[in-house]
């Protein structure tokens, strides 16, 4: 790890933002390493894009401390700062071509004319538009607007490249493949990329690490396996992904396990936090349950077991998702790889069953 | 559309393409009517024969000879012209500022009170306002007295019954028509295109340079050609501040209308109105490519 | 021009004072004015009963405006036939639409009668639009003073107002005391004229003072082109405020204009003793005369009825009452006014008796080319 040696590119110290009464960004700390892709995923108003203001310098923070680089920078403007931002609408400028929105920022920093040029033509190879200096903003589709702006950030060099929803506004294909790109791009330049989202699909595909935002706080900090697969909060397990939860209470711990009780049902839970008789919540992800016909044997390791009763088959193409109802009621989601074999029928009595350390227990 | 898809289309497309003619047209046909017959009469009226007294429907052309060759409305015209461009300039060096800080505002009632404050001249009638400024711009009156005891002027000086009451009292009218298309062009425009600049390495001034003002260039040229147009068909202003000093087209055009002199009062009219359009046309081609290059919206 | 709002607008002024007792008498006191059927046997109807539906131009402002809607209740309420629609306006800008309705359809008059100034009345005679009166239907023609007859009885004076010259009676030590002092050193920089309106503005008066007229004004536009461009002239104005301030001010010391205003001005000033005085140059003060007329193409119904309403205003109570009320001097011989204005100078007979009764028509066919020399001649120098 380089942390000894170089500072992190962004340190945020228990921030928090006031606009009067509304208390949007609540004692935040985040530590983003230099060469990171750092996402900040949370629904729309959890306060990330102030998050990523507040590191821009466009929003200073009510209290706490923004460091860039191992300096201080609560009070740099956000011309002075070493970082760029990729606007939500981009903000290319209409009124100048390609070549003069890329050279924008270099002839500020009054650098030589044959230098600018040589940048920008990089910059434009670099996003795939080499040849586009001349074209208008207007002309432009959706896509190459968004490397345009790409190439306007990154041409400067920043210590921090900062990115609020640039994807937002294209269709799903599109989006897709910029996502690919901008994780290319992101590898060779090496530069830090602080990335806010709503869409966990786009957070998961690209990021090295994923703060999870909500209600102005980060509920979890990890690897998008770790934040997907051992989510810390209810929130963060239903946020990023399906999930079948249990409100439970637990029983006992053994050792390795938590034995817990719902609805009646006994399960079995790897181990956590909790002591005899604390209220938890069991989550199970959709893809690792297993649905089991009533009459069958039991594969060894599924330990759950819970009567069900399918209610709709959908089909998804790479895999099957059924909605059941539990015995006692409860919705319940399951996902099966699709691999030819026949479908359950609607209505069937099935089995939903899923290993000790498939599920996670969430105490908050 | 191309000939094998053109029979493909539906009634309702059909009937859409209608729609937009269909609801400008009564407009068009109004305004182009009016418009060409006004002219139409304007031409008729300007070949007649005026006796002295009353004007005779014979074909001549002694009212443009008279325009044309007579030094003193060379004189009026060009009276006109540097009225109307001193009343602009003012104007856009005093409202672009004044727009700017009022896109500005954050809180509503100040907004408010801003608009009510820009906005308050056309509040009142001209004529109210022109007694009002010959009052202030007076030997006696409060800018006279403000310039004499903080010894910027020696004595009294002339302010009114002159071009410069004129100027004064047409700034003060023509303010919210040039302040509005350039506020409303600073409201429209992306915040983010600001912050962008600043983000990529600009001050605030730099942002201004490089980013607001020529994304505003557009509001500027409509509000100059707005104050340009209404500065030039001013009559109130340099009728009772201009104390017979200020001669323009427009009062000469009324006073030859009263007298029946039409041949002449549309003589003057078609100048005015070459005058203006010429104008419009020329800033047209002149600023064409800063204008589309500031108009492009995403 | 807009001679007759502009004079019309103190009209106005005055009733609110001078006017305020009359109009307290109402209709009543005077209602039994003779409202004479001169014409035609008092018990049978005028046009013979038929339905009269016709259109009297009266000037706009509300002392202008009150006798004549006293006169036509009372008209209307002796003919249940006659339904007298008012027009309110100026001469300036109603005499040219008169005229446009005319070329539009001669038999359909936008007006069928009212009152006019000079202005409209020479230019109505030079267009010939106005009808020869019927002395036998306006018996009270017989009234009015013999010079304000036209020749065919086309319209009717009735009453006239004074030009004079406009001074601040506390700035100024010296009056003025001719016509001629407009161009006097002592006044440099501070005489104020009415913009091309040559009755109220010295033109006529200085032309007229100096053995000049209508027909030989080249020495006259010389006297005020070198005065304009000597700087003798303060300003060259158009509404009746602009001199008012400029006057009461000192900003302007003299103006030529309608010596009434001076009257009515000191009335208006808090206190009542403004400091506006009226001279009377010693060449005359300039006439600017009122008159009654009936258009062309008047049915002959419509005549009748206009003849017994004008007859009707010109009987001594009625243009006496509106003379008091607007501060004009009458033309109808026999009348008396009111003591204060039976006191002013300007009301004095030898007044009336001197006052120049300029080329009207001289005038007004010059006009247009009178005002084409002033925008040169004098403004242009300014």
């Amino acid at each position: 790890m380089t942390a000894a040696s170089a500072p992190p590119a962004v340190d945020l110290q228990r921030v928090h933002k006031r606009y009067g009464p509304v208390h949007a960004v609540r004692d935040v700390s985040l530590c983003i390493r230099e060469g990171e892709f750092f996402s900040l995923l949370g629904p729309s108003g959890c306060g990330k894009t102030t998050v990523l203001r507040m590191i821009s310098g466009f929003e200073t923070p009510t209290e706490g401390h923004v460091y860039l680089q191992g300096r201080l920078a609560d009070t740099i403007p956000p011309y002075r700062r070493d970082t760029n931002l990729i606007f939500q609408h981009l903000a290319l400028f209409p009124h100048l071509d390609v070549y003069d929105n890329i050279a924008f920022g270099l002839r500020l920093r009054r650098l030589p004319r044959d230098e600018i040029g040589r940048k920008v033509r990089g910059a434009l190879e670099l996003v795939d538009l080499a040849g586009y200096e001349s074209r208008r903003i207007h002309q432009l589709s959706g896509g190459q607007k968004q490397r345009i702006a790409i190439a306007r950030a990154l041409v400067n060099e920043p210590g921090v490249l900062l990115l609020d929803e640039p994807l937002g506004a294209l269709d799903l294909r599109l989006r897709m493949q910029m996502q690919v790109e901008l994780k290319q791009i992101q590898h060779r330049v090496g530069t830090t990329f602080v990335y806010v989202t709503h869409d966990q699909t786009e957070a998961l595909t690209m990021s090295d690490r994923i703060a999870v935002m909500n209600h102005g706080t980060v509920e979890q900090i990890g690897t998008g396996r770790e934040v997907y697969e051992r989510p810390r909060t209810r929130f963060v397990a239903t946020f990023l992904g399906d999930s079948n939860l249990f409100e439970a209470r637990v029983e006992a711990r053994g050792p390795g396990e938590t034995l817990l009780r719902a609805a009646g049902q006994r399960l079995v839970a790897p181990p956590a936090a909790a002591g005899a008789g604390d209220a938890v919540v069991l989550c199970v992800r959709p893809e690792r349950v297993r649905l089991l016909a009533p009459t069958g044997p039991a594969p060894a390791g599924y330990e759950n077991r819970i009567d069900a009763r399918v209610q709709d088959v959908i089909f998804k193409g790479a895999f099957i998702e059924y909605r059941l109802a539990a015995a006692w009621g409860a919705p319940l989601i399951a996902q099966v790889h699709a691999d030819g074999a026949a479908a359950i029928e609607r209505g069937a009595a099935v089995i939903v069953a899923w290993r000790r350390d498939d599920g996670v227990v969430l105490t908050e | 559309m191309n000939a094998a898809a053109a029979p493909g289309r539906t009634g309702w497309a059909r009937g859409r393409a209608l729609v937009v003619p269909g609801l400008l047209g009564p407009a068009v046909v109004f305004i182009a009517g009016l418009l060409l017959t006004a002219l139409g009469i304007l031409l008729v009226n300007s070949a007649y024969h005026f006796t002295g007294t009353r004007i005779e429907p014979r074909a001549t052309f002694e009212a443009y000879r008279r325009f044309f060759t007579d030094p003193f409305y060379a004189g009026v015209v060009w009276e006109e012209i540097r009225l109307a461009v001193t009343t602009t300039a003012i104007c856009l060096a005093i409202g672009y500022p004044t727009a700017y800080a009022i896109a500005k505002i954050r809180r509503p009632n100040w907004v408010i009170a801003a608009y009510i404050l820009v906005f308050s001249p056309l509040l009142t009638s001209s004529i109210v306002r022109a007694y009002g400024w010959l009052v202030i711009l007076s030997r006696g009156g409060l800018v006279n007295w403000l310039l004499t005891v903080t010894h910027l002027v020696a004595g009294p000086v002339r302010l009114v019954f002159n071009f410069t009451g004129v100027a004064i009292a047409l700034v003060h009218v023509l303010l919210p028509f040039t302040v509005f298309p350039i506020l409303s062009i600073l409201l429209r425009m992306d915040p983010a295109l600001r912050e962008a600049s600043a983000d990529l390495g600009a001050t605030r001034a730099q942002t201004f340079l490089r980013v607001t003002w020529p994304l505003s260039f557009p509001g500027l040229y409509a509000a100059a050609q707005l104050t340009f147009v209404l500065a030039m068909n001013a009559y109130v202003t340099p009728q009772l501040l201009g104390g017979g000093r200020v001669q323009v087209l427009p009062l000469l055009i009324y006073e030859n209308i009263s007298d029946l002199n039409w041949p002449l009062a549309a003589v003057e009219a078609i100048v005015l109105i070459t005058l203006v359009w010429t104008a419009m046309f020329a800033s047209n081609v002149l600023f064409r490519r800063r204008l589309a290059a500031a108009g492009e919206r995403e | 021009m807009e001679r007759g709002r502009r004079h019309g607008m103190t009209r106005r002024e005055l009733l609110r004072r001078g006017g305020a007792a009359g109009a307290a008498i109402g209709l009543g006191a005077w209602g039994g004015v003779a409202l004479g059927a001169p014409g035609r046997a008092a018990a049978a109807p005028v046009a013979g009963g038929r339905k009269v539906q016709l259109t009297e131009f009266i000037w706009i402002g509300g002392g202008q405006g009150v006798v004549p809607r006293e006169v036509k209740a009372s008209y209307e309420k002796a003919n249940p036939n006659v339904n007298i629609e008012l027009y309110e306006g100026t001469n300036a800008v109603t005499y040219p639409k008169i005229v446009a309705q005319r070329q539009v359809d001669p038999n359909k008059p936008l007006i069928n009668f009212g009152f006019f100034n000079v202005d409209a009345q020479t230019k109505g005679e030079l267009d010939d639009i106005w009808m020869s009166l019927d002395p036998a239907k306006i018996p009270n023609m017989a009234n009015v003073h013999p010079s304000y007859h036209r020749p065919h009885d086309t319209g009717i004076g009735w009453g006239f107002s004074a030009v004079g010259i406009l001074y601040n009676k506390k700035l100024v030590k010296e009056p003025p005391t001719s016509w001629n002092d407009l161009f006097a050193p002592r006044f440099k920089g501070k005489v104020m004229l009415f913009d091309y309106a040559w009755g109220f503005n010295g033109l006529l008066g200085v032309a007229y003072a100096n053995g000049g007229d209508a027909k030989h004004i080249d020495a006259t536009f010389e006297k005020f082109s070198k005065a304009a461009q000597d700087g003798q002239f303060l300003a060259l104005f158009t509404t009746n405020e602009q001199v008012k301030d400029a006057l009461a001010r000192g900003e302007a010391l003299i103006a030529p204009y309608f010596t009434s205003f001076a009257i009515t001005w000191n009335q208006e000033t808090p206190g009542g003793n403004g400091p506006f005085a009226y001279a009377i140059p010693k060449e005359g003060v300039v006439a600017f005369t009122y008159y009654f007329d009936i258009i062309k193409g008047s049915t002959p119904d419509q005549v009748a009825v206009a003849s017994e309403v004008i007859n009707t205003y010109l009987s001594k109570p009625t243009i006496e009452r509106y003379c008091n009320l607007t501060a004009t001097i009458p033309a109808v011989k026999g009348v008396s006014l009111k003591p204060e204005l039976q006191q002013e100078a300007v009301f004095q007979p030898s007044v009336v008796e001197k006052a120049i009764q300029p080329d009207w028509v001289t005038t007004n066919t010059q006009n247009n080319a009178w005002k084409q020399r002033w925008d040169r001649e004098v403004k242009a120098k300014m």
